[in-house]
């Protein structure tokens, strides 16, 4: 069936002919201008927590590069993938680990985020950095700037003022599934455990 | 899924009598209920919030041509191709000429109702594509031959010892396996399908016609597998699915998770726009949007029902219903069930075989309370009734007996002989203050189902003349 047609199914359903433009009602979260980023980073905090996601809060980029090889050292993971962007490559420096030969096949995936919900504990996720480093290892670390955390949902679509990626994910802490008798269980398919860097200064 | 909605009655018998479901239903119910109760609680905007989704919702629906096209230029401005299908049976052409074209043999699926309504993985198997289900719970129904019985949960029907025994037969885990084994033999296997697959096909939470962006909604990363690794991705959507504005989603995101599992905001929401872009690094190579009608503008153009198209299927109304709490939601015989299936089904399929569906409801208010978009259920099941009565549809006992009803109610004489003699009659059937009437045809069926207190022995109008 051709648009047309479909279109005018829906026309004859609703008894009338095409209609020139119309008002939506009105918006009833409007964004916030002004907010406390110390208490905002706070709340992040507390919310990351609470969906299972590890916080690892440092002062600087130099203490995020010694901060990410402790945690490779410690995960004892045999190879990495990362996005492709500045804050990655500034950070992953000093990490020794060789790179997965195939996505796939990585331990551990890091990288940057667009921005961080602070109502939600959430991560946002951008295509425009690359999807696979967040999504196909078993661990996944994010390195946020405490600048990139907005209140919630609002802020952050309001301050993108862009068009849209392909693809932008928010991102709530690890994978989780309850199909099995509502029994709780992490990395079904996406990480299983999320660790987040938070630097304080940019 | 074939519908067998017309088989209710039976259904529902045998599935109170399996006494696995009614152990796997009864705790998945309750978790549910009040899972959703302290998320909501804890939200102090939330009536506002519903408010809102059900005015937006109510308006969209209102307008939907005007955002359907608005949808498919954006769509189509971000490189992405639009398809339209009339019905089931158009939509699965569409999908399979889409794989047979692209080369496509092998497709990855994320959750989808409507793939479900139109039986989809059946069409493509018959065109040589084989569909692998990436949902946990549609993962297991699939490889058990099942049918998903909750719109959150497919598979809450099944106790663990189910799946245990499954896993075992089909993928070699052990039979003391535990949840999380179970869960990570079922991440290897859905793996390798992700990375071999052609076409990744996912259904739509919301599709916001201002941007052209498809939402959608889950906890365990397969709609971001499905949407990022193979080299085609098409969504499906029934056309309700259409929302204004980018900014109306997070007030939808805000109630969504909480009515549907309790959880503030869901593990991964994502929002797509059109295939990978040049200066991106991953994604698919092209995006299809397949938008589907099978019924809906059927229910579209009846003013009453329209409100039934706002649903935006959290499975609130099923948790909370006490029919659903016993039957379950294969007794419901089609995709939708609880007290959204039985005003929607009728809708999409017609009366004639739904009809025992929205009698199957105490009409105690539950599922109007908790529905997020505040789609008037209760009043739309009795609606159904009323259609079913004046197509001839119902019970002739009913009929008969609500004849005779009207007829001694209406002649003062016969209704006080009438009562009295009722009374005397009922009270001799009455036992430790219920009545009893085992012996009785009608009355037997009647009451197999239903306490019935015995009669005062005295009316209120006698009692009235002696207290005056």
């Amino acid at each position: 069936m051709n648009k047309d047609d479909f279109l005018g199914r829906i026309r004859k359903a609703l008894h009338r002919e095409a209609i020139s433009p119309i008002e939506a009602p009105p918006a009833l979260l409007s964004p916030l201008t002004d907010w406390d980023n110390a208490a905002l980073v706070e709340q992040f905090c507390d919310e990351l927590t609470q969906v299972g996601a590890q916080v690892h809060r440092v002062a600087t980029v130099k203490e995020a590069r010694d901060k990410l090889v402790q945690l490779l050292v410690e995960s004892g993971a045999k190879s990495y993938i990362r996005s492709s962007d500045a804050l990655v490559d500034e950070v992953a420096e000093a990490v020794s680990l060789p790179l997965a030969q195939r996505p796939e096949q990585a331990d551990i995936g890091i990288s940057t985020v667009t921005f961080g919900i602070a109502n939600t504990g959430t991560l946002v996720l951008s295509s425009e950095v690359g999807r696979q480093a967040s999504l196909l290892p078993m661990t996944y670390i994010a390195l946020i700037y405490a600048e990139q955390i907005v209140p919630s949902m609002t802020e952050a679509l309001t301050l993108y003022q862009r068009e849209l990626p392909s693809a932008w994910v928010q991102a709530t802490g690890p994978s989780r599934t309850a199909d099995i008798e509502l029994t709780l269980t992490t990395g079904v398919h996406g990480p299983g455990v999320v660790k987040v860097i938070l630097i304080a200064k940019h | 899924m074939k519908v067998s909605s017309q088989n209710f009655k039976a259904n529902a018998r045998k599935a109170l009598k399996d006494q696995q479901l009614q152990t796997a239903l009864g705790r998945a119910t309750a978790q549910f209920v009040g899972k959703r109760k302290t998320a909501v609680a804890a939200l102090k905007n939330f009536e506002d919030l519903r408010d809102y989704c059900a005015v937006v919702k109510a308006h969209t629906l209102d307008y939907l041509d005007y955002y359907l096209e608005q949808l498919v230029d954006n769509v189509e401005r971000l490189g992405g191709e639009v398809h339209f299908a009339a019905d089931g049976n158009e939509a699965n052409r569409i999908v399979t000429e889409l794989a047979r074209a692209n080369n496509v043999k092998t497709v990855v699926k994320s959750k989808s109702m409507v793939s479900e309504e139109i039986q989809l993985n059946e069409a493509l198997e018959a065109a040589g594509v084989t569909p692998l289900e990436t949902d946990l719970g549609e993962y297991i129904l699939q490889l058990d031959h099942d049918a998903p019985s909750h719109i959150i949960g497919p598979a809450i029907h099944k106790t663990k010892e189910q799946v245990t025994k499954l896993f075992h037969d089909k993928l070699g885990t052990p039979l003391d396996a535990d949840i999380p084994t179970l869960t990570s033999a079922a991440r290897r296997v859905l793996r390798d399908g992700f990375l071999q697959a052609d076409m990744g096909i996912s259904g739509a939470n919301f599709a916001v016609a201002e941007t052209g962006t498809i939402a959608l909604v889950e906890n365990e990363g397969n709609i971001r597998l499905t949407t990022s690794l193979p080299r085609m991705h098409l969504a499906i959507m029934g056309l309700e699915k259409v929302i204004p504005r980018l900014h109306d989603l997070p007030a939808f995101l805000a109630i969504l998770p909480r009515s549907a599992t309790g959880q503030k905001a869901s593990s991964y929401v994502s929002l797509i726009s059109g295939a990978k872009r040049e200066d991106e690094p991953e994604g698919p190579e092209s995006f299809h949007l397949l938008i589907i009608d099978n019924g809906r503008s059927a229910v579209l153009a009846d003013p009453k029902l329209r409100a039934a198209l706002r649903c935006i299927r959290c499975g609130a109304c099923l948790n909370s219903c006490p029919v659903y709490q016993q039957v379950g939601g294969h007794a419901y015989g089609w995709v939708y069930s609880g007290p959204i299936g039985a005003v929607l089904d009728p809708g999409l399929l017609g009366l004639k075989d739904t009809f025992n569906l929205p009698q199957a409801s105490s009409l105690c208010g539950a599922c109007g309370e908790v529905c997020p978009v505040k789609i008037p259920l209760p009043e739309l099941l009795i609606e159904h009734r009323r259609r079913s009565v004046e197509r001839g549809l119902s019970a002739k006992t009913e009929k008969v007996a609500v004849g005779a009803f009207a007829f001694i109610a209406s002649q003062p004489v016969l209704w006080n002989a009438g009562t009295k003699m009722g009374r005397f009659a009922a009270q001799r059937l009455s036992k430790d203050g219920y009545l009893t009437g085992d012996w009785l045809p009608v009355l037997k069926q009647w009451l197999s189902e239903r306490d019935f207190p015995a009669p005062a022995k005295t009316s209120f109008r006698e009692r009235w003349e002696e207290l005056k």
